[in-house]
């Protein structure tokens, strides 16, 4: 037994780092740290993948999936797949294919996709009727879909808060079942993120229960964003949940969020898809700390976990 | 003693009732629920006499602690951004005059209590603001001192509710502490806290331990859900929550929510629920949590005989 650890890459740029200004350097503490793997920016624009792949073969990580950028404060454009507008729909939909040819590239397997709200949320709800918002999500997908398919990729579900995607299409690990269920007889799985599910599910272990094998990636991070233990996670309940319904995938673990100006130092990543270029080299001693603070806590709590329970 | 309780009338749009719109059925509904009172809209466009509105609340027997705020400060409130912290100095002149105004309002519906927000841009600056945290929470506190003197000659309190960093500024009043910082700063007899459940589950490391901290300076307290539907529904700890109150000696309001339903309620394009009882089921659950706590501090005080 025992879980494998994989570090979203893009969360590196809320301790000041970017994946793509320093891959070896930044590829070696991570493995060094006692990481399996490494979740890459779905960025066509920047990853050229053949030549990431090299670097992450050479430093024995595996990449099991590519991350999308959705929401607007992560893609800087408009990416929204439910709204009337079919310009941004349409944006949407031809980046999650190249997206996918970068999955292939380097040699991951999945490729994650939310239902993004506009640039301007609509809350509590959206102003359209869901279940229009929902179908015109459901028609991209199938779009999306079929192009995965055809290229051995399976698509994540990641069901975010209110705030940054859509209620009622994919706010909830419930609302991800659905989607599932409307878009079969596609390759589509979960991928539940803490944070999120804090704020929109009933409890996070029991809806971890509920989603049981159709968790195929799961996003390890704090309520707050702070360092794991900062927030109210119960993180070995967690674990405890994915070891009962026999997760077998990675524990994909976000780094904190930490200082302003370590968040604005870097040119790409959350909320820097206009920023200037900030320092490239410096010293990795910060990147070593997040690193293994984090694994190390988690680490802990599976000292701490039971076998799941033999079935009848 | 036991907890009062009040309805954020904001928030009964979304079970599908406008106070506004008829003020009177709506505000006998609260009463018959078994509310003490209602936090009504700050909404001046809509109020169309004020002395109609107190006369009506009056009557009911209903007192009003606060003029909430959500619609002053919300984007998709008033569809204009009102900011009292962001770098453009027209929005934050814009959003200290709607105070002002506010205030007024306050004070002729007889409120002893009104809300600010260090509210984000309409399109959120995430996952920190782009302008420096100083220069933010440094016209953040301009904003404050204008409003908290303003609201002084009136017999008002300012309250701060810290927002989750969606709707809030990060760096400013996105936390209990943040808060405290800004009161202990300015140090007016008028400028408290105003915690709520849902915001805090975001934003604190412990919804307690934050709410163990700003002590006496809560002033008002918004009771509502971790995914804002029913209580009970997400993960919220009532009871550990209102022990907690208890304990720091709260002797101010639970300002309850009512939950997110469905968009066709919360759009007016589906039947409502029937008000009186969709009032009434928050309350029962809170005044039975509250009944177990008395009961568990009672049996651990030192006067049981």
């Amino acid at each position: 037994m025992g879980f494998k650890y994989s570090v979203v890459a893009e969360t590196l740029s809320f301790i000041g780092y970017d994946i793509l200004e320093n891959p070896q350097a930044i590829l070696k503490a991570v493995k060094d740290a006692g990481y399996d793997a490494i979740d890459l920016p779905g960025n066509p624009s920047r990853v050229d993948g053949k030549a990431m792949r090299r670097l992450t073969d050479a430093a024995g990580l595996a990449v099991p999936e590519m991350l999308g950028a959705w929401a607007y404060f992560h893609a800087g454009e408009d990416r929204c797949l439910s709204g009337p507008d079919e310009v941004p729909r349409r944006r949407g939909i031809e980046y999650a294919k190249k997206a996918i040819d970068l999955v292939v590239e380097v040699g991951a397997h999945l490729f994650e996709i939310c239902a993004p709200q506009p640039p301007v949320p609509e809350l509590p709800f959206s102003t359209e009727p869901i279940k229009v918002v929902r179908d015109r999500f459901l028609a991209a997908m199938r779009e999306i879909c079929a192009y995965a398919t055809e290229r051995g990729v399976a698509i994540l579900l990641e069901p975010l808060n209110p705030y940054e995607a859509i209620p009622g299409v994919l706010t909830s690990v419930y609302d991800a079942i659905h989607v599932i269920e409307d878009l079969r007889p596609y390759d589509v799985g979960i991928q539940p993120d803490i944070f999120h599910m804090n704020m929109s599910d009933p409890t996070v272990p029991d809806t971890l229960r509920a989603a049981g094998r159709h968790i195929r990636h799961m996003h390890i991070n704090e309520t707050n964003h702070g360092p794991l233990g900062a927030g109210h996670a119960d993180h070995r309940a967690i674990l405890q949940a994915l070891v009962d319904i026999g997760y077998t995938g990675y524990l994909a673990v976000y780094m904190p969020y930490t200082t302003q100006a370590a968040a604005a130092s870097v040119a790409h990543g959350y909320g820097h898809a206009d920023a200037k270029a900030g320092p490239v080299s410096r010293d990795l001693s910060d990147l070593r700390f997040h690193l293994e603070q984090t694994i190390g806590y988690l680490k802990n709590l599976e000292q701490t976990l039971v076998p799941p329970p033999i079935a009848a | 003693m036991g907890f009062r309780y009040v309805v954020v009338a904001d928030t009964l749009p979304f079970i599908g009732c406008d106070l506004l719109a008829d003020p009177e059925a709506t505000l006998a509904a609260i009463a018959q629920a078994g509310f003490d009172g209602v936090d009504l809209p700050g909404n001046p466009e809509r109020v169309q006499s004020t002395e109609n509105l107190r006369r009506q609340v009056a009557a009911q027997g209903l007192v009003v602690p606060e003029v909430s705020g959500a619609w002053a400060w919300a984007y998709y409130g008033p569809g204009e951004v009102r900011n009292l912290a962001g770098p453009d100095e027209a929005a934050r002149q814009r959003g200290v005059e709607y105070s002002k105004k506010l205030i007024d309002l306050t004070v002729a519906l007889g409120a002893p209590m009104f809300p600010v927000c260090a509210m984000q841009p309409a399109i959120p600056d995430l996952p920190f603001p782009k302008t420096p945290f100083e220069v933010l929470r440094d016209n953040f506190r301009k904003s404050l001192e204008v409003l908290c003197r303003y609201a002084a000659e009136r017999g008002v309190t300012v309250v701060v509710e810290p927002l989750n960093r969606y709707e809030g500024l990060t760096g400013v009043a996105t936390t209990v502490k943040e808060v405290l910082s800004l009161i202990e700063e300015l140090n007016v007899g008028n400028l408290g806290i105003q915690p709520d459940v849902f915001h805090m589950n975001v934003a604190e490391n412990s919804v307690c331990a934050a709410l163990h901290g700003a002590g006496k300076h809560i002033r008002h307290m918004h009771i509502n859900e971790t995914n804002h539907f029913s209580l009970g529904t997400g993960h919220a700890d009532y009871h550990a929550i209102l022990k907690t109150l208890k304990e720091i000696g709260y002797a101010g309001y639970l300002a309850v929510y009512m939950p997110f339903t469905t968009q066709e309620i919360w759009q007016r394009t589906g039947p409502a629920p029937d008000l009186v009882a969709t009032l009434q089921r928050p309350l029962r659950f809170l005044k039975e949590i509250e009944t177990a706590v008395d009961l568990q501090m009672a049996m651990y005080s030192p006067q049981r005989s």
